[in-house]
């Protein structure tokens, strides 16, 4: 029983971290006023080049890495026509996802051809020596790859930048009202541009720990729709890196569940356990009634002019 | 204002500038892409441009492939002519798909004239069940719809798998999960002997003026723009936000369910898991490129049409995986909405207005 | 600007006449360097396509093929696109089609036939009413279905086993557990996979009547990390054998098996890095040789006719067993090693009968 506990927790935590790494970054974007549906193909594309970069490095950290970088200059282009040609972002986003897909698709043929496996350097479990041995959540928090460890340290740390720091408030203040930003001498695409690099580079990340940390290659459309699952996660956790913590395990809970259920009881047609997380993700977001964080400027290109 | 028919057409005309140009740069940026990884794109792009403009039959593919394409961008313009960004096409085109079947493989003895209407009726309500759910949850629960469309969308994915495999299933053909197929007289007639291109053009056509109607020449429509563009001087015009969003999502979930259940009553027949792919969110790409503008919308929807379309020959003859064709659609986007960087013309005005303003 | 726009327009429209007429004048032309070999290995008793005619030659025809899915899946789309490589050795001209949807089977077939295609592959059943609708329309092109059930005009099917991979499958995972209790991770319920499951827990009672199977499915042929952790979740409730059937998210299977210290069988060659230690063997499904068989027969103008549909499985050699891994000493032995070996002969000499009700 009790062994099924932290296996139970273990899968949440492991469904859960990718889809939290990619909206931490989210949050950042969203507080500053920038919708980025473009996180599902940026995190294939980091899907791809953290195995690309594993396979010539020899190094899942430095996978890590190709795939940081190589989203950055991705959101680059995302922000130079978000911000500065001042396009909608809805486009932006989408245009990013669909050039990912022809992308990664086109790139893995090329360097990996059609029919080899990839052998790469991944991450590692790494058991933290003590807190792995406490019973029931040791093992399934404190024996992940080490994304995993990122991710759950960087929920407080980015809360207190959010919420504590000046460069926080310059974030929230950019997405509420970007005309008096402009006025105090804030420098409002420089924030902008700032946190579309964050969330990109994020999204690299949590793409690369899908194909590095959760598996050992890359596979073509892997990411199946997670990016998606990161933007609801991000409404449903009040666009707070705690409240996303909550969602994201939510919803790794409930994919946990779906697959021992699957496992156990027979009697139901497995597409209605299939169904399962994202009913649940749907009653999560009626049952939580509060006011909403979105920023006031959300979506809105600011023009200086 | 008064505009002369003239002028109307050098305005079409100009607003056609940036976009043309933007494909051409993007398809020069994709043939330099396909350099680099070693494929050949000369001889890409001339396969591309025979699968689509080779012949009478492949130019109506264009076609064929454009139309729930359009269905899919109105949808997604609909919501947004609101404010309520819906990603959920796929999910409304499945259901609208499912309700569609199940009228167009019923019925048997209905003649087409009574059956067809029917059916696409009964596609309609499919699509705009599932925008009323997304509207409801949204006004009820202040649920945001980025979150209930894309859960629903998986939803609606997981549902036909059951119903395909199992109360639907058709056993009589093969062993394929698939329903039966739908029957003659639900059927949508072929337009051109010899192609595939199908009545659904006509609808296509026929929901881009109701799209251009209900919005620019009714009232509804015209408190559906309000409330869209801004919520409070809606409320502060007595204005109901929420019944003016639940009817344009209601519709817009339609005309998605529509698309869907004339793919199945068109080229589809039966329906199947999966069937539809990426044309939901392809609907994203279409409306936004379009402007959400009708016009821009069915050109665009044609544009996405066309690139599918060659790209399938495209792979054939020149041996470049048509994924490809998604990074040339992606930079087309990209350069289209992007299209201020185009405007030389513009920005010399503004330099030459700031100047007459430095020195007077 | 008008200027600008008739001009560019002007400009644009040379261009693209330009592209149209080189596109006609120019079409590579492979060079064939051997003839097809025309051994008749076909089952008999079938009567000739088009009768009287003499054996055609491999060299100058063209073969196209109209895939489902990706060819980098390592599986069904992988193995129809090496048989059709294979093809292309012996001189043809081949082409193909990746992911193609449905319904826009008849629009490739047209695509095809203007290219002067001589024999369509159409590489799985989910395509075969709408390719026996559009058939007649192209009656210079052969169609061949695989895993189709019907033998029309210029249609006809072949069938690849499924269930002796499936069958195979089980009987190792029954042979090899200890808990007596094997899972089974599906993508989607397609027929090659809901055969296999079928096959599977047919296998698995083979050996041990008390077996108890459980048959789970993730809905995804391509999301590996679901299918990782259904059998993650498998394992807890007690199998530890589990096995994949799910094209290239079939990876995450034998993964999961070897996160959780229980064991796999693959699906096909090079997978055992995925699970080193955990894939006891692979059970090979290789529809390549079925797409040869296929083309052989038509070359030799042998394609059935009548309604019997060859089915390819363990005695065409389209099933095999790979090679035992390290691992598999771990929990079995060498005679049951062998009593594996000696069902899969069996299968071989048509000894074992699997139902698909």
């Amino acid at each position: 029983m009790i062994d099924m506990i932290t296996s139970f927790l273990s899968t949440d935590i492991r469904m859960a971290t990718s889809l939290l790494i990619a909206a931490l970054g989210l949050v950042y974007c969203s507080r500053a006023g920038i919708v980025n549906i473009g996180v599902e193909g940026m995190m294939l594309i980091g899907s791809l080049m953290g195995v690309v970069g594993s396979y010539y490095t020899g190094s899942a950290l430095m996978g890590a890495l190709v795939a940081i970088g190589v989203n950055l200059i991705v959101s680059l282009v995302f922000a130079f026509f978000a911000v500065t040609i001042k396009a909608d972002q809805n486009v932006i986003g989408t245009a990013i996802n669909t050039f990912a897909t022809g992308l990664t698709v086109t790139v893995n043929r090329v360097i990996f051809g059609v029919g080899t496996s990839q052998n790469i350097a991944v991450f590692d479990r790494v058991a933290i020596p003590g807190l792995s041995k406490i019973p029931i959540i040791g093992e399934a928090v404190f024996n992940q790859a080490i994304p995993v460890y990122i991710a759950l340290i960087a929920v407080p740390v980015l809360w207190f930048i959010l919420m504590k720091t000046s460069l926080g408030l310059k974030i929230r203040s950019v997405g509420e009202n970007p005309q008096a930003c402009d006025t105090v001498g804030i420098n409002v695409y420089r924030v902008r541009y700032g946190t579309i690099l964050f969330s990109g580079a994020l999204a690299g990340l949590a793409g690369a720990y899908v194909s590095m940390g959760q598996l050992s290659s890359f596979t073509e459309d892997m990411i199946a729709g997670r990016g998606f699952i990161a933007l609801a996660a991000v409404v449903l956790g009040n666009y707070m890196p705690g409240g996303v913590l909550a969602a994201t395990l939510i919803f790794g809970a409930a994919s946990a569940l779906q697959y021992r259920m699957q496992a156990t009881a027979v009697s139901v047609p497995y597409q209605f356990w299939l169904m399962l997380p994202y009913i649940i993700t749907i009653i999560a977001i009626c049952l939580y009634r509060k006011s909403s964080n979105q920023a006031a400027s959300s979506g809105k290109p600011y023009d200086k002019h | 204002m008064q505009k002369t028919k003239k002028n109307k057409f050098v305005k079409l005309l100009e607003a056609l500038y940036y976009p043309v140009i933007a494909v051409v740069v993007a398809i020069l940026l994709s043939g330099l892409m396909m350099q680099a990884l070693g494929f050949d794109p000369i001889n890409a792009y001339m396969y591309l441009f025979q699968g689509a403009f080779g012949s009478v039959a492949s130019f109506s593919e264009n076609f064929v492939k454009g139309i729930p394409l359009v269905f899919m961008g109105l949808s997604f313009a609909m919501a947004m002519r609101s404010g309520i960004i819906n990603l959920g096409a796929t999910g409304q085109l499945y259901i609208g798909a499912l309700f569609g079947t199940f009228v167009g493989t019923h019925f048997a003895g209905l003649p087409i004239f009574i059956h067809l209407p029917l059916t696409l009726i009964a596609g309609f309500l499919g699509g705009g069940l599932m925008g009323w759910i997304v509207s409801f949850l949204k006004s009820r629960f202040g649920a945001s719809e980025l979150i209930t469309t894309i859960m629903l969308n998986n939803i609606a994915i997981q549902l036909i798998s059951y119903m395909v495999t199992g109360p639907m299933k058709d056993n009589a053909s093969s062993s394929f999960p698939q329903s039966a197929r739908i029957l003659e007289s639900a059927e949508l007639p072929i337009l051109l002997d010899g192609t595939r291109l199908h009545a659904g053009l006509i609808i296509a056509i026929l929901a881009i003026v109701f799209y251009y109607v209900f919005l620019w020449w009714t009232r509804r429509g015209y408190e559906v723009r309000v409330v869209g563009a801004n919520k409070y001087a809606g409320v502060y015009a007595g204005m109901n936000v929420r019944k003016n969003q639940m009817i344009a999502m209601v519709i817009a979930g339609g005309m998605a369910g529509l698309g869907g259940c004339i793919e199945i009553l068109s080229v589809q027949t039966r329906l199947m898991q999966a069937f539809a792919g990426n044309t939901g969110f392809d609907g994203v790409a279409v409306a936004l490129l379009g402007n959400n503008s009708p016009i821009g919308i069915g050109i665009s929807a044609f544009l996405f049409g066309m690139l599918n379309n060659g790209s399938s020959t495209m792979e054939m003859l020149a041996r470049v995986p048509n994924a490809m064709i998604y990074m040339i659609q992606g930079l087309i986007i990209l350069l289209v909405v992007g299209r201020n960087m185009f405007r030389f013309e513009g920005i010399r005005k503004k330099f030459r207005k700031k100047k007459h303003v430095k020195e007077a | 600007m008008k200027k600008g726009i008739r001009k560019f327009l002007a400009v644009s429209l040379a261009a693209m006449m330009a592209l149209a007429l080189t596109a006609c004048s120019g079409s590579g032309e492979t060079t064939a360097q051997t003839t097809a070999e025309t051994t008749g290995a076909a089952e008999s008793g079938e009567t000739a396509a088009d009768s009287g005619s003499e054996a055609k030659s491999a060299e100058g025809l063209k073969v196209g093929l109209i895939l489902s899915g990706p060819i980098s899946d390592m599986s069904w789309n992988y193995t129809a696109y090496q048989g059709l490589m294979k093809i292309e050795e012996q001189g043809a001209e081949v082409f193909y089609q990746e992911n193609v949807q449905t319904a826009d089977a008849p629009d490739q077939f047209r695509t095809y036939s203007t290219a002067g295609v001589d024999l369509v592959f159409v590489s799985s059943d989910s395509y075969q009413d709408i390719t026996l609708e559009a058939a007649p329309d192209y009656p210079d092109m052969q169609f061949i279905i695989i895993n189709g059930s019907v033998n029309e005009g210029n249609v006809c099917s072949v069938q690849v086993s499924d269930e002796e991979q499936g069958f195979m499958m089980g009987v190792i995972a029954a042979t090899a557990s200890q808990s007596g209790s094997v899972g089974f991770v599906g993508g989607q319920e397609i027929t090659p996979i809901i055969n296999g499951s079928k096959g599977f827990e047919q296998g698995a009672k083979y050996v041990n009547d008390s077996i108890q199977v459980t048959t789970t499915m993730t809905g995804s042929m391509t999301d590996t990390a679901a299918a990782k952790e259904q059998s993650i979740a498998l394992a807890d409730a007690g199998c530890d054998v589990v096995v994949p059937m799910a094209d290239n998210a079939s990876l995450g299977v034998l993964e999961g098996a070897e996160d959780q210290g229980i064991h796999s069988v693959g699906t096909g060659e090079g997978q055992e890095s995925s699970g080193p230690n955990s894939m006891l063997i692979a059970v090979n499904k290789d529809t390549a040789v079925a797409y040869l068989a296929a083309f052989e027969q038509y070359l030799n103008n042998e394609l059935p006719t009548d309604s019997t549909v060859p089915k390819y499985g363990a005695a065409e050699g389209v099933v095999s067993l790979g090679d035992w891994q390290a691992c598999a000493d771990e929990v079995l032995t060498d005679e049951q090693k062998q009593s594996v070996e000696d069902i899969y002969q069996q299968l071989v000499n048509g000894e074992i009968e699997i139902s698909l009700d």
